[in-house]
Formats: C-alpha cells, structure tokens, sequence
C-alpha cells in the first residue's frame, strides 16, 4: 500500500514539476530577449527528472537499508539463554522476531514463555522502526524530490540546454539498464556464496565434495533420534552423470543425424516443414516431459523389463531375470531418455548452424573429386565443422546437468552411487528442490546444503559454457 | 612417358567400389531419415497421450438431487452445523431404496457424492434462511471416483478389494445415470474454479490469474529494461572492455539454469528484501531476470537490421544522436522487439523450477487477489496435481497441461503473425 | 644488321604440339542450361580436342563457368539445374540415365576459382581422392599415389619433408597447385580449370601457367579465364562465350589475331568486356 502511495506521489511531484518548469520557462523569455535554446518540453521534462530520480533513490536507499537495520535491532535484543546457543539458533531466533513483526513464516520452534515475551517485545521494537523507515523514508524522498526540483525551477535560463540535460538523464538510464545483467550474475554469484560459506561453516567442503553418503536429516532439536546427517555429494554428482550420459546417448546420434540430413539432403519445401515443427518439440516446457516420463515412459519400461525379467526367472539368467523384475518406475533410464527426447532439437539446430556455415567450397571440393554426399559429409564436412558441434554437445551437456522437472518429477529421492541405468538414482537439482520445499527451517544446514549444491551447479555449467564459447571463438577465427 | 591417365584398370578398380560407396550413401540418408522420424515420433507420441489423457476431463458428471430442508435437523442459530450431506445421501439412497437407518450403506452412498452438495446447500440456507421447510434442488458435480468410474478408468474386472468403489457402488451408479439423475457436461468448472483438494471441485481459474499476473509483472520489468539496455550496447556504448565484459555476462546468464534464477528469487527477493513468497510479484521478477537475456540479444538483432542510413538521414537533418535512435531507428525495430518479446514470454510461461524455489509449490486454494498474496501457476498447478494420488488428477493434470499448451501456441502464433505481417525486407 | 621481326607473343601452339592426336575427347550438341526458369545457355554446340588446352573467354555472366559445370556434372549440386541436350565424352552420353556421377567426376577433375585445400595435411588432402575410390590398397602405394601426384603439379619439392602440416597452411599459389594434385591423384582424364589464377599473384600464375603447359601432354584441359593474355598464352583452342551463347571457336592464334565474328573482335579489342 505504501509502494503504490509512495508511487503516486513521486509521480505527482514530477508532474507538478513538470508543469512549473514550462511556465516559468514561459515567464523567464515572457518579456522578450534571446530565444531560449531548448523548447518548453524540454525544460519541463528536466524539471520533473530532477525531481522524481532524486525522490525514488531516496526512497529506494531507505526501504534498502531498513532491512537491515531491522535484523541488527533484532539481534541486539536477544535474551540471554539464546545469546549462549550456536550461531545458527541465535540466526533462527532472529528470523521469528522479524517474521513476527511482519506477520510472516515463523519456525517450528518451541519457546518458553520467557522466550516468547521476550520475542514479542522485540517483534513491536522492529515494527516501530519499519514503520518508522517506511513513512520517513517517503517523507525524506518528497523533501529531496521538492528541493532538487526547486533547485532546477529557478535554474531556468533562455540559454539552459534543457534538452541535452534530459538526454543524459536518457544516457545514464541506458547505462543502468545495461547493468542489471552485471548485477544479476553479481546477485546470483553472491547469494549462493553467502548462504554457501555458511553452509561450509557446519559441513567442511572436502566432505561435501568426497563424500560418498548423502543423507540430509538434521534434527531440529539436539535431542531427537537420526540427528547424524550425511553430504557427502559424490552419489548426486554420479546420478547427475549417469542421467546425463543416457540422455546424450540419446539425443548426440539422432540430433546431429537429424542436423546433417536437413543441412544436405532435405529439400527446401522439406526444411520449411521440419524445422518449425523441430522447434515446437523444443518449445514443450519441461514440466511436460516430467509429466510424460512420469505417467507413460516410467510405467512402459518398468513392465517391459518386468516382463523380460519374468521370462528369464528360474531359466539360466536367473540373476539377471530376478533383478529386472524389481526396476521401479524412477529407474535412470526414464528420466535420462525423456531428457535426451528433450534435447534433440537442441542439439539438431546448433549443428545444423553449424553445418550450414562451412564454407560450400569445401562440398565443391569433395564432389568434383568424385566423391558421395554421406563421404563428404563424413570426411570433409564433419571434421572442419568438429569443434563447433563438441561445442553444440558441450552446451547440451550444461543443459542437462542443470535440468531440474523432468528429473524431479521421474528420477528418484535415494541417493544411490552406480552405473546401472537401471537403477534409481537422484540428481542434484533434484535434491536442490526437495531440500527447499520440504518444511522451510531456513536457517539448518539442510536447506543451507542446497545452496551448496546451487553453487557447485552454477559453477559446473558456467566452466562448460566457457570451455565451448571459447571453442567456438577459435573456429571462428579459423575461417574467417 | 607415361600414361598417367585413367587406365582401365584404375576404371575398373572405382567402378568395383562404387556398388558399396553407393549403398553406403543409401545407409547414411535413410539414418537422417530415421532420425527426423523418430524426433518428430516422439513429438507425436506426447501431444497424443497428453491428449489421450487430458480430453476427458473437459467432460464432467454431474448429480442433480432434491434434497426436502426438515427443519428439525437444521439449527436456526447455527445453520451451518445440519449435517447435509447425510441430508442429501438419504434422498439419494431413497431413490436406490436404501432405508435411511442403513448406516454403511448411507456412507457408500455418501462416497459417491461430493462435499460441494453439502457445501451448496449449507450455503443457501445462510443466504436464505427462508428456505428452511422447502425441498431445494442442487446441481453439483459428481464426486471424483464416480466420475472416473462413468469414463472408464475403472471397470469391473479388477478384484472388488483393490478397487476404490464396491460393486454395488457401481450398481448404484450405473442406476442413477439410467434414471437421469446422474448426466454428462461440460466441465466448465475447470475454468471457473480455483484448486481443491476435491478432485471433481479443482479448476485452473488460480492457476491462469496467477499466470496472468506474473506475466504482467515479467513483461512490466523485463521488456523496458531489455530494451534500453539492448539499445544502449548496440547505440550509445562506447566499444571497450567493459561493454565486452556486459556482453559476456548476458550471453552467460541466457545459459544459466534455471533452478539458479529461483536460488537468487529465494535468496534475494524473499530472504533479504522480504517481498512475500510464492507471490506473483516474486515470479514475475524472478522470471523477468531469467528472460532478459533473452530480450537483450533479440532486441540487437532487431536494432542491427535497420540500415545505417536511416540513421544518418536522421542526424544529417539536425537530430540529436538520441532522438535519431529513439525517433527513427527503435519504431523501426518495434515488429523484431516485440516479436522476441512474445517469445521470451510464451517461454516464461512454461518454466516450473525457479517458481518451485520462491515457494509456489503449496496448495493455494482460490484465485490470488493481487501481485503480493500467494498463487499458483499453470505449471506448478501441473507440478502439484501431478504428485495428487487420486486418479482423477491425472486427466486434470493432462488437461492443464492442454490449456498450456494451447496458450503457448496462441503466444507462438501471434508472434510469428506480428513478424510476417510487420516485417520489413531492407 | 640481322631482321629482328618484332614477335608477337609466341602462340603456345608449337608445331610439335599442334600435330599431336587431336581427336574430340568431349562433344557437345544443342545444349541449353536453366536455373529455374531463367535460360544461362543457348545452343551450344562444341568439341574439345584431347590432350589439348582449351579456354573459354567471355564477360561476366556469359555462361563460361556453366557450361564448365556440364562437363562433370556438377550443376546437379545446384537446385533447380536442368540441362538439356547432348554431352558425350569419349562417345559415352554424360548424362545417361545409368552414368554415376561419382565415377564422371573421378575421371573429369575440376580446380577453382579461389583455392579449396580441405583443413587437413597435405599428405590427406592428395590422398582424399584415391582413398575413398579405393585406387590404392597399401600405405606403400598410397604414398606412391600422392608422391606422384605432388611431383607432378611441381610441388613435391617445396613440402616433401612436411607432408603431415595443414594443407591451409601453404601460400595461395602452393595451395592451388596442391588442389591440382589433388585432382591428378584421381587420374582423371579431362581436368576442368574454373579461373585458377584470378585469386593468386603474377609469380604464383607464372607457374601455374607452366604446370598447365607441361599437363596438357597427358590430359584434355579445359579452362575458363578472364585474362585474354593468358588464354593466348596458355590455350590451343578458344571458345567466345557471350550472353549464354558461343559465338566463335577455333585455333587460339586464328582467334586473337584474325577472328570472323565481330562481336569477338570487340571483345579482344576491348571495346566491351
């Protein structure tokens, strides 16, 4: 309610502004002299941005800095008994006064009356200084946006260049947008360190990177039974390969085969067809394939080798029959499948990118010599074109590391270390998700492990997007 | 000397091998072959099981029942304590000839109705409590299990024990719809209801707000930031290092995963900054920095096809450099911006992940009243009913599914209409 | 004081060559060429002697390189290419319904314009030909092949000790004489030469105009140049292409100094071009 207040009234004031700068333009040349260099609307619009941008940064300074402000009153008033306990309780104590305050999620935690006292004194101290914060940070935004507006009025002259003035408020606005990107991989790079170095505080990161036993259970209280939890994230990473590899056995052959026949063999009225309906494959969200793996894929394989596992049993393959008939639905073969299925167009556009920017001396070459289109293909064409496609198949193995619906909604929770692709495996987006969406206790170093493994992810697919947009800078200039 | 050339030998030596290096060439184009058949297979393969299993739930059944409002089973003071759906039951189990002191079999009954005729005749007798004393006549659909009884997910020939419905459930069923009382329509409360934990009473009306509103707030944030920022690297920016480190970021972000953007939405937006969860505002921001990478790079292309004369006409007549991009060059691009603009959004409206971190993955019943209360979105409702056990979440899920879809084609399809119809050839 | 007659520029017809077997190695009858529906040839009727240079002149545009592209059947690689008419070599119909491409175009090799090395080695590069007709078994006779080849386009010399670099590697000259061996490797019977030297500088096309001389011993050279000199150095035959149709053909010398259309003495004179 005060975001929308706050908004109007900024708006008011440049409009006001705006209004008074094109008359007192008008009044300045009214008694004849010099032509005035810029026209009314120019002035005016100088006017009504010295007010509102002067106004909002205020107000945007001051909803930043009452949050924390908020949390260091909150920390400042932390009873005794709680002042004693680990870091992570006092954090978590800290949480509930300001979810108090605000009327947010609060943890599960059980208080003692003294606590909860205590809690709710200083829940009222933090809401007096949001409020305070929230109607003096407009108060002082309207003060700011009025007196710079001021300022700007009287300034008016015949010979003020309003209108290059308003195109360096136009510039610096430009410049600003173009810098949410660097502030988004800022923000991405520094929240999942943050919460990741905190993680790291209970959990050593040679643990977490070595380990081989993945169990998140942290008791919420010290005293409850199964407190013992485990990272170790070596089973997450070898799921996430062991789903990856399937789904590039599958999508490599039949993307780059798909790439290849549309690059040389298709017709024209052929391309105009295929590729569109290539890409609406590509376009199905990826909920949809979760959704698909889950309900058909998962069931039609589990009974297919279900069956195969009931004609082998008691026979000769005994073993091998016994173990099919017990693969489950989750098993890495479904969801590694279903994300190949994913990939394919994907794979099959960039290379066919790719093949369609050699250059057709190289196919002149080849076919006055005497040779067949699936020869130069295979012996001229692939080979020059062999770093842009490992590129292409780079690219496809970042996405399908990163790859969160259709594994959760298909693969399993077990973390389970094995090559067997039929066996269930879970992934690391996987547990990102169950992590984050199981009861929030924010603050545990079980919700805080999922940034740990956001990070790692993060890092992994930045590495292999850099590897291949290097690659492909090199085989540029090779042909340039 | 020599004869260098051809002899007949080496004719005869190619003309041996030509046999296999043809067949060879047969083997290779059937591959490109087969493997257009089986993408574009597996394409056909999941529109039509998403179809197969989604259609039916546009269809719905419903019960009509008349229920008499005996006024020494309904408190005046407290209406809403009567117990009406045993009300209802024993009219129904009237019409079956089931005594009204036959527990159990009242209970059955009970199983096949759903709680909204309870709810719809609670309801009326608080609006009016005049109707006490009167018979009222109530449509409401039929519950979830009989429903799916009456499309064919459940038959007979499964053992009674592994089965939700008894057989003289399915009796009974099968006599109320030779009777009338039970018929088929259009579900349109799929449409015009919110989520339910009651199979036969969940509708997608949340689901499509909250969807609406997002985007909304996506398009708000992501398309004037995009713009400008794409027309200050293409226009303004000085070439040097720090645009290159700019343009380095943004091609990095469009390949971040997406589950990351919803770790910054998590830590960012809601930790730090407190704005609620799972709210609309909190997607669409979260979204909005997930499509501006996207916005960016289909803006300069759209900027770098107009000619550099237009440009130089505009300055050549005494315009600023600004109003010569801003006048000239940018409504010139608007068909590219806005074609790119409706793709980044159709592709917004499909994305689950980061929307699962901010927290929209809890049951929210109803329709969201603004950008700061908590919704739900057509793919996380997907998520959600995904998980449901009941079976007749699975034809809702495949239909919201269809709904989805369909938006996403309309968007496509709009954006490929903008682009034939504005675009210009230079 | 001795007569020193002022020479024209010796025709590359010697008397030894001009007596040589001439017979027609490629005939041509009523040809005409469409891209789609635009006409590129009109009616062209030629015949190109064996182990004899010939060269297509013209402006831009007139059909020369097409024409090129009927002999090895390389305008099937262009959609929307029809050819109609009657090509033969050696009296076979090059456009019969049962004549492999493939094995045309192993015995009609063809250089262009700008060099096109493949980005591998040398030693691949002579050997890519060869190896995918099957024309050599062993390591001992491929090796043969492509040190044949190379000495025979005059570029043995300069990369013997480094056969395994990238053929991309050498200069524009080095790189089309490699493109000739690669074409020789085939042993091909007619070599079809599209502007060879427009792309390289006057050293680099000295020499390949005398690899061109010293070729014509064994094979039927076709060559299609913008240069007039260098069709009157290097050719015995000449063929004036202009507008899709050949408006004369004859002895190169005849040609350039005494020809009967008048549209080819402008075209020589300069007057158009």
């Amino acid at each position: 309610m005060i975001l929308s207040l706050g908004l109007l009234l900024i708006l008011a004031l440049a409009a006001a502004g705006f209004v008074l700068g094109r008359a007192r333009l008008a009044r300045v040349i009214g008694g004849g002299g010099p032509r005035p260099v810029s026209r009314p609307i120019h002035h005016g619009l100088r006017v009504a941005l010295w007010s509102a941008v002067p106004a909002a940064a205020v107000a945007l300074a001051a909803a930043l800095v009452s949050g924390p402000v908020q949390v260091q009153a909150a920390r400042a008033s932390l009873p005794a008994e709680i002042a004693a306990q680990a870091p992570l309780e006092q954090s978590v104590y800290v949480s509930d006064v300001i979810a108090q305050a605000h009327g947010g999620f609060a943890s599960a935690r059980i208080r003692t009356p003294a606590e909860q006292s205590a809690m709710t004194e200083a829940a009222q101290t933090v809401r007096r200084i949001d409020q305070g914060f929230r109607w003096g940070g407009l108060a002082l935004a309207l003060i700011a946006g009025f007196l710079a507006g001021w300022r700007a009025i009287v300034s008016i002259r015949p010979e003020l260049k309003a209108r290059q003035h308003v195109e360096a408020w136009i510039w610096l606005a430009l410049a600003l947008c173009s810098t949410v990107a660097v502030l988004t991989t800022v923000g991405i790079i520094g929240s999942l360190l943050y919460e990741s170095l905190r993680f790291f505080r209970s959990v050593s990161p040679v643990e977490f990177l070595t380990g081989l036993q993945w169990s998140p259970q942290i008791a919420i209280r010290a005293d409850q039974a199964g407190q013992s939890g485990a990272f170790g994230a070596v089973p997450l990473f070898a799921g996430t390969l062991l789903i990856t590899v399937i789904a590039m056995v599958v999508a490599a052959p039949i993307g780059l085969y798909a790439a290849i026949y549309l690059a040389e063999y298709a017709s024209r009225l052929q391309r105009a067809w295929i590729k569109p309906m290539l890409e609406i494959l590509a376009g199905v969200p990826t909920v949809v394939y979760g959704f698909f793996a889950a309900l058909t894929v998962g069931p039609a394989l589990r009974g297919f080798f279900n069956g195969i596992g009931a004609m082998l049993a008691g026979g000769p393959l005994d073993a091998l029959g016994q173990h099919l008939m017990q693969v489950q639905n989750q098993m890495a073969l479904v969801a590694g499948a279903v994300m190949g299925i994913m990939l394919i167009p994907f794979v099959s556009s960039l290379s066919d990118d790719i093949l369609n920017a050699t250059p057709q001396s190289l196919r002149d070459g080849s076919l006055a010599l005497g040779a067949t289109r699936s020869e130069t293909v295979r012996k001229v064409l692939l080979p020059a074109a062999l770093p842009g496609i490992a590129a292409a198949l780079l690219l496809a193995v970042s996405r399908a590391i990163g790859e969160t619906m259709i594994v959760t909604m298909a693969a399993g929770l077990q973390a389970n270390l094995t090559a067997n692709p039929l066996d269930t495996v879970t992934t690391v987006t996987v547990q990102i998700v169950t992590l984050l969406t199981g009861d929030q206790e924010f603050n545990s170093p079980k919700t805080l492990a999922a940034f740990g493994l956001g990070l790692t992810l993060f890092a992994v697919t930045l590495a292999l997007n850099l590897i291949a947009q290097r690659i492909v800078k090199a085989y540029r200039e090779q042909y340039d | 000397m020599t004869d260098a050339r051809q002899a007949p030998s080496s004719r005869a030596l190619i003309e041996r091998s030509l046999k296999r290096r043809n067949a060879a060439e047969r083997r290779f184009r059937l591959y490109g072959v087969l493997a257009i058949c089986v993408a574009l297979g597996f394409l056909a393969l999941l529109l039509g099981r998403i179809i197969q299993q989604g259609h039916s739930a546009f269809v719905a059944h419903e019960m009509s029942v008349s229920v008499p409002l005996d006024p020494s089973r309904i408190d005046r003071s407290y209406p809403a304590g009567a117990n009406y759906d045993l009300m209802a039951a024993e009219q129904v189990g009237a019409l079956l000839g089931i005594s009204p002191t036959d527990e159990a079999a009242l209970t059955e009954v009970r199983e096949i109705l759903s709680p909204d005729v309870g709810l719809q005749l609670g309801e009326q007798v608080r609006d009016d409590p005049a109707l006490i004393g009167q018979t009222i006549t109530i449509h409401a659909p039929l519950g979830d299990d009989a429903d799916q009884y009456l499309k064919g997910e459940i038959n007979r020939e499964t053992l009674e024990a592994q089965r939700v419905l008894t057989d003289r459930q399915l009796d009974w069923i099968d006599r109320l719809e030779a009777r009338g009382v039970i018929s088929s329509a259009l579900n349109t409360g799929l449409f015009t209801r919110g989520d339910s934990t009651q199979a036969e009473l969940a509708g997608l009306l949340g689901a499509i707000v909250g969807s609406a509103l997002m985007l909304l707030v996506t398009a708000a944030v992501a398309l004037p930031i995009g713009l400008l920022a794409a027309v200050w690297l293409e226009e303004f920016a000085p070439k040097g290092r720090l645009t290159d480190f700019i343009e380095v970021n943004i091609n990095n972000l469009a390949a971040v995963p997406s589950i990351v953007y919803g770790l910054l939405g998590l830590a960012v937006f809601i930790n730090t900054l407190g704005l609620p969860r799972a709210s609309p505002l909190v997607g669409g921001l979260v979204l909005a920095l997930m499509a501006l990478p996207t916005v960016i790079i289909a803006t300069r292309s759209s900027l770098r096809a107009v000619p550099p004369s237009i440009r130089e006409a505009a300055l050549a007549l005494g315009a600023s450099k600004t109003q010569a991009v801003f006048g000239h060059v940018v409504p010139l691009a608007m068909p590219g911006v806005m074609t790119g603009a409706i793709i980044a959004l159709a592709h917004a409206l499909g994305e689950t992940a980061p929307l699962l971190m901010i927290g929209m993955i809890s049951f929210v019943p109803g329709v969201a009243e603004g950008f700061t209360s908590a919704a739900s979105t057509l793919p996380t409702q997907i998520f959600i009913w995904e998980n449901a056990a009941e079976r007749a979440f699975h034809e809702r899920t495949a239909a919201a599914i269809i709904v989805l879809l369909a938006f996403m084609i309309l968007m496509n399809a709009a954006a490929i209409f903008l682009r034939r119809r504005f675009e210009r050839r230079w | 004081m001795t007569d020193n007659l002022s020479h024209a520029p010796a025709p590359a017809v010697t008397a030894a060559s001009s007596g040589r077997a001439q017979n027609v190695k490629i005939r041509a009858r009523g040809v005409n060429v469409f891209y789609g529906a635009k006409q590129a040839l009109f009616d062209v009727d030629m015949d190109i002697p064996d182990r004899t240079v010939t060269a297509f002149i013209g402006p831009s545009g007139c059909g020369k390189s097409t024409f090129l592209r009927c002999m090895n059947r390389m305008n099937d690689t262009i959609v929307g290419a029809r050819v109609e008419g009657a090509i033969t070599m050696d009296g076979e119909d090059l456009y019969a319904k049962g004549l492999d491409p493939v094995l045309l175009r192993a015995r009609v090799g063809m250089v262009f314009q700008k060099p096109n090395p493949f980005p591998k080695s040398i030693y691949e590069n002579v050997a890519y030909g060869p190896r995918i007709h099957g024309l050599a078994r062993t390591k001992a006779e491929m090796d043969h092949v492509v040190e044949t080849a190379l000495k025979k386009a005059g570029l043995w010399d300069e990369v013997a000790d480094r056969l395994s670099h990238p053929g991309t590697g050498l200069s524009g000259g080095q790189q089309q004489r490699l493109v000739i061996a690669r074409a020789i490797a085939v042993r091909p019977e007619v070599i079809l030469m599209d502007e060879p030297c427009s792309a390289l500088d006057p050293i680099a096309t000295a020499r390949i105009e005398e690899l061109i001389d010293e070729l014509r011993r064994d094979y039927c050279i076709v060559i299609v140049t913008h240069s007039m000199a260098q069709a009157a150095r290097v050719s015995q035959k000449t063929a004036f292409f202009h507008m899709g149709r050949v408006v004369e053909v004859g002895d190169t010398e005849t040609i350039f100094t005494n020809p009967r259309d008048t549209r080819t003495s402008d075209y020589i004179t300069g007057r158009f071009g």
